[in-house]
């Protein structure tokens, strides 16, 4: 054979490889927080997709609804991630349905994006995340689901939000939210935690990275002089759950990937010590050897998806 | 070495390379995916 076909040979036998490669990993990898893919069926409910709650074309969700309608009493929204700019709530259709299966009226919402053309920020995300909620318990409650209490979980962006909802907004709450579940979710925005940034914007590059990076979180002009003052900090309280917390927060399940290089685990300990300090219930699970997807621990995944159920039995108990 | 033995051995090696890269691949996508540019 000559040289130039053992080059095309070797160069095919690489990328059948490669495509293998892609092909195995997701099938020996656990789902997204561990929860288990359920085989759903009509007998097990319903599910009513893009129910609008605004006039806005994401202002949409989707309602997972047990058969069982008298004991599903209890309501499991999760809000999908994306870092702000993308995801879909269909995304997370196995999750909602794990939930649904297990007797809970599930929804899962979408909720404006991030574009370089528009001004949406995590404040007006939040906002939105708390009129789908509004909507999503008056849909169930109207289909005759009678949700009286609920937890509130989410992925990445969609843990953050999450977490805003029940450390700021769940007093406003059409019920009261028993539980918080955050994969993933950063807990805050300070470019210090979030860059590594050590000088306390000392330096001119710090100071306008960090100011950049504030005023399109919270869509508030900041400047270099407001990093340089703390002022900064005042404008990203409203999104920034670890400031956000008090007393009388729900309890909270979190799960981190400590090799996370994109939402760095390091922005989000501050948390841990905050529920620490509030004495609010709470569990970190910390996955050793996973990035971003938490993919990588398989018994961690495990122990996950236990704590999960166990957050809703013991918080969210259905009758 | 044979130049046969030689040739299965660079197989080899590019089917572990390839493999190792497309799980690489797939894992980093994923973060990416669910991160989303504004953590990317």
């Amino acid at each position: 054979m000559k040289k130039a076909a053992w080059g095309a040979l070797y160069t095919l036998v690489f990328l059948l490889s490669f495509g293998i490669g892609v092909a195995l990993t997701p099938m020996f990898a656990e789902g997204f927080g561990g929860l288990g893919k359920v085989d759903w069926n009509e007998a097990m409910g319903t599910v009513e997709t893009d129910i609008a709650y605004g006039s806005g074309p994401l202002h949409k969700f989707d309602l997972y609804l047990p058969a069982d309608r008298v004991r599903a009493t209890k309501l499991v929204v999760y809000i999908h991630a994306g870092g702000f700019t993308g995801g879909d709530k269909a995304d997370d259709e196995d999750i909602a349905k794990y939930f649904a299966s297990k007797g809970y009226v599930a929804a899962t919402l979408n909720y404006s994006l991030r574009r370089d053309a528009n001004d949406v920020n995590v404040k007006t995300m939040s906002d939105e995340v708390r009129r789908g909620v509004a909507a999503i318990v008056e849909a169930a409650r109207s289909r005759g689901y009678l949700v009286d209490a609920m937890a509130i979980g989410g992925g990445s962006a969609g843990g953050t939000l999450a977490m805003i909802y029940a450390y700021r907004d769940a007093e406003r709450a059409p019920v009261p939210v028993k539980a918080v579940i955050s994969l993933v979710g950063p807990a805050s925005f300070d470019p210090r935690g979030w860059f590594g940034i050590e000088d306390d914007f000392a330096s001119d590059e710090s100071a306008a990275s960090g100011a950049a990076f504030v005023s399109i979180m919270t869509g508030e002009q900041v400047t270099v002089e407001m990093m340089r003052s703390g002022q900064y900090q005042d404008v990203l309280k409203p999104i920034t759950p670890t400031g956000l917390l008090t007393p009388g927060a729900p309890p909270t399940l979190v799960a981190f990937g400590a090799l996370d290089k994109v939402a760095p685990f390091a922005a989000s300990t501050g948390l841990l010590q905050a529920l620490d300090r509030q004495d609010i219930p709470h569990d970190a699970l910390v996955f050793p050897n996973s990035g971003h997807a938490l993919n990588r621990d398989p018994k961690m995944s495990h122990a996950l998806e236990v704590k999960i159920d166990a957050y809703l039995g013991r918080y969210l108990p259905l009758d | 070495m044979s130049p046969g033995k030689k040739r299965a051995a660079i197989i080899c090696v590019l089917i572990v390379a390839g493999m190792t890269a497309g799980w690489l691949t797939f894992n980093l996508g994923l973060d990416f995916l669910l991160g989303g540019r504004t953590f990317g």
